[in-house]
């Protein structure tokens, strides 16, 4: 943009003609504002209808051990415990699978080849879970059952991805000597990547995982169409079981009323997890590697 | 420019779906059971072809909320795949349209026929657990219960006097259409579900049976004439008095050709054609 | 380790081509242009998708629509009206980061119950439409918001110098700057759109008739796929070839978007 010399005496900041524009500038403030306000917004309408259900005599039945609304047991319990297994069984699975494959690609790999691979991870990364799920249902479920395990290696599958492409991030934040450097001293490639490279990159990792798991604990779709569904703390790992999401999924459009605002207490526990898990993420990735 | 013209074509043509083809006054509302829908939907479509004036909507959303849009009136027509209670039939005028019964299905690989009463209690209660204890090959039996809230959970539940907390199953199902999936997906499975779509679904072709119960084979003739127990009512509930398009739903469906509709979905008329 | 190293990506590279071949034999077969207009019949275990290829269109414009002035509105509330409160600027920031990773489902839940209980729409293509716009608005504010960002202030303060009013040197000058990531912000979401399948199911519905408007009810493709695939016994083959068109149109619009704006390409979430 070439520079253009000021004319002399010309005010720096007309505010003349700005009252012409005045309904222009109101209106990016009207929906400007609104378009701030819509987390806000939810929120508040998930509190409300939520709490709305801490009025009834049930509400003691959030810390019990049942899910079963016909029965008047709102016990969350079970469904948070299933959450959590699937997502950080699912995170256990993917993490060496996609930091391994980072490495590979980041350490081992150059030029043209590895900028394809990085871009197909990319590509991968961002399909549907549908299609996760599809897989899920006609390949692993006949074989394994519907159960936590199925739920845990479909999420894994899609966690894969986002998890190798942060970590390849995470990698490039290095400081650009410090390869060179542990190789001069005489230590093997292995040995760098070991012991320096992951300890530096640890915080960033630990970050990546983070992350991936606040994707895994707000994913509905796809673990519902392999788990099973059954509400209960699960015994073993081909056990069946409920997550948050997939409740709602199953149970939204049948809900009678009272069960309808429980449903809403259950949203707002998603959100809550998966708000708490991506601001550690955050603050994890924030911090310099050591 | 060019751009824009070529890009406004296809926006337009969808401009169409702009405009609401009905609104709340004109629309006849139905609400409720999720297994008498695709009766209501087919008569609709009927009368709809009969007089374009007409707009029938038929929505789910499960007995409980027929009763509950029945009774706040939120609904012309409310459907509900169970009996009422004193309390929830208050105001309200109960039709019966047809009879459906709630069968066991399994694999069509499974060699059980009939099951009785105390034998499904005990599978679903955990107290039997392998095939081999009802005159099925041996392995273990994968349990399939209905999800909260549906009205095929209610009646199961009713008949065979089982408390929902008593059941572990497997695996939890919604619609009735997923139980069937489950089952022709595992020859170790076992469900139970509407008549109405288990039939169906054997008219396409599923790898299903109905089991019989008590030695009384689930058939729509058995539905009929009422020897198969495990039978209800598929009722529609009137806030009030019947207004004309209501009645003559009614009438259509006391036709031979709203007979054939329910045989058609696998349900028994209440009226013999 | 370089062998561990390797296989692991192996491993991870040939699941993926695995998938994907998986779903071009079992589905391609079935991809005629009769497939996607054609109608729907005996719940979608034949005929084709022409009724959800409309539905699909319908709501990903919709939303679209009502997310962009939202969104545009947005990032010019952060870039030019809340330029000397940093504070403010970096809250609104935070609502829209909040929103862009929170679980989809929960919104859904909300959508179905603002849209769909409260305000007597049920399951129409309008409620599908207006809660994905709650959650495209805040995605397209942030991608315009880098791009704004990106554009040289000398650029705003030499035309204000020149005489030019504030909204002028936006409309005129600023945004036609930031173009390519205006384009890209949309593109994102209209990807995001098109893969969202929670959000959906629990709006605008499963049904695969031809909707008459957009209150009706209407399962797009990526739902249409979750429906055949987990509803309809005997659904298996229809939900790959489903679920083919479904990938085609998502690498495509991965692809086009790459092409634009390399480093959005990799951060979306979907569900």
């Amino acid at each position: 943009m070439k520079a253009v010399p000021l004319p002399t005496g010309a005010p720096v900041e007309s505010t003349g003609r700005r009252q012409e524009h005045a309904f222009a500038w109101a209106l990016v403030w009207v929906l400007g504002i609104g378009c701030a306000f819509i987390a806000p917004a939810l929120l508040l309408f998930l509190l409300g209808k939520g709490a709305s259900f801490l009025l009834a005599d049930e509400r003691a039945t959030l810390t019990s051990l049942r899910w079963s609304p016909t029965e008047a047991s709102y016990g969350l319990v079970p469904l948070v415990v299933g959450t959590l297994s699937v997502a950080l069984g699912g995170l256990l699975l993917a993490l060496p699978l996609g930091i391994g494959t980072a490495i590979a690609l980041h350490f081992y790999l150059r030029g043209r080849l590895r900028e394809w691979f990085e871009a197909t991870l990319g590509v991968l990364g961002g399909i549907p879970s549908v299609v996760f799920g599809l897989f899920g249902t006609f390949w692993l479920v006949p074989r394994i059952g519907a159960s936590l395990l199925s739920g845990v290696c479909v999420l894994a599958a899609m966690l894969i991805p986002t998890l190798a492409l942060l970590a390849l991030a995470a990698f490039r934040q290095l400081p650009t000597g410090l390869v060179a450097d542990g190789l001069r001293l005489g230590l093997s490639r292995e040995q760098v990547i070991l012991r320096l490279v992951l300890r530096s990159a640890r915080p960033a990792l630990f970050g990546a995982a983070v992350l991936a798991l606040s994707r895994g604990l707000g994913e509905a779709l796809a673990v519902e169409m392999v788990c099973g569904n059954v509400p209960g703390l699960p015994t073993r790992l081909t056990a069946p079981i409920r997550t948050l999401t997939t409740t709602l999924v199953q149970e939204f459009e049948y809900a009678q009323p009272l069960h309808n605002r429980a449903l809403h207490l259950v949203a707002l526990a998603i959100v809550l997890l998966a708000a708490l898990t991506s601001a550690a993420a955050l603050r994890l990735r924030e911090r310099k590697a050591a | 420019m060019k751009k824009l013209l070529l890009a406004a074509i296809p926006v337009l043509a969808l401009g169409y779906f702009l405009i609401p083809k009905s609104n709340a006054q004109t629309r006849y509302l139905l609400t409720g059971s999720s297994t008498i829908a695709p009766i209501l939907q087919k008569v609709a479509e009927d009368l709809q072809a009969e007089d374009s004036s007409l707009r029938i909507d038929v929505e789910t959303g499960g007995s409980g909320r027929g009763i509950q849009d029945a009774q706040s009136k939120q609904c012309d027509v409310g459907m509900a795949s169970r009996e009422l209670t004193a309390e929830e039939a208050k105001g309200i005028l109960v039709r019966p349209i047809a009879f459906d019964g709630v069968s066991m299905i399994v694999h069509e690989s499974n060699p059980v026929t009939n099951l009785t009463k105390q034998q499904v209690i005990d599978i679903y209660k955990g107290t039997i657990t392998d095939w081999k204890d009802v005159g099925g090959t041996p392995g273990e039996i994968y349990l399939v219960n209905k999800a909260e809230g549906r009205a095929t959970l209610t009646v199961f539940l009713e008949h065979f006097k089982i408390k929902a907390g008593d059941i572990q199953p497997d695996a939890v199902v919604g619609d009735n259409a997923q139980g069937v999936r489950l089952v022709t997906g595992n020859p170790a499975a076992i469900a139970y579900v509407s008549i109405g779509e288990a039939i169906s679904a054997q008219h396409r072709g599923e790898d299903l049976h109905l089991v019989g119960l008590d030695g009384v084979s689930a058939t729509e003739q058995t539905v009929a004439d009422g020897t198969y127990p495990l039978r209800r009512n598929l009722n529609l509930l009137f806030p009030g008095e019947i207004d004309p398009l209501g009645q003559r739903i009614l009438d259509h469906l006391a036709t031979p050709r709203g007979s054939a509709i329910l045989t058609e979905l696998g349900f028994t008329p209440l009226v013999a054609q | 380790m370089k062998f561990a190293v390797f296989s692991s990506a192996a491993f991870v590279f040939v699941l993926f081509a695995l998938m994907l071949l998986d779903i071009l034999v079992r589905g391609g077969a079935e991809l005629t242009p009769q497939y996607f207009t054609g109608a729907v019949s005996d719940g979608g275990r034949s005929g084709g998708i022409g009724p959800v290829v409309v539905s699909t269109l319908l709501v990903v414009l919709m939303a679209t629509a009502f997310a962009l002035p939202l969104a545009v509105a947005g990032a010019l509330l952060c870039t030019e009206l809340l330029v000397h409160r940093p504070a403010s600027r970096q809250l609104v920031r935070r609502s829209f980061e909040i929103l862009v990773s929170a679980p989809s489902v929960a919104v859904g839940l909300i959508g179905w119950s603002l849209f769909g209980q409260v305000f007597g729409f049920g399951f129409s293509l309008f409620s599908g439409a207006a809660t994905l716009a709650f959650m495209l608005a805040p995605l397209m504010a942030l991608a315009f918001l880098n791009g704004l960002e990106a554009v040289p202030q000398a650029l705003r303060s030499q035309s204000l110098a020149l005489g030019l009013t504030r909204w002028d040197t936006l409309v005129y000058l600023v945004l036609p700057a930031a173009r390519p990531a205006l384009v890209a912000g949309v593109m994102l979401a209209v990807g995001r759109a098109l893969a969202e399948t929670a959000v959906l199911v629990l709006t605008s519905g499963v049904t695969t008739r031809m909707p008459e408007d957009i209150f009706d009810p209407g399962a797009t493709l990526a739902v249409h796929v979750y429906n055949l695939a987990h509803n309809v016994p005997g659904g298996e083959s229809r939900a790959y070839a489903a679920a083919f068109a479904l990938v085609v149109v998502n690498i495509g619009v991965q692809l086009l978007l790459t092409r634009w704006k390399p480093r959005l390409a990799n951060q979306e979430a979907t569900s």
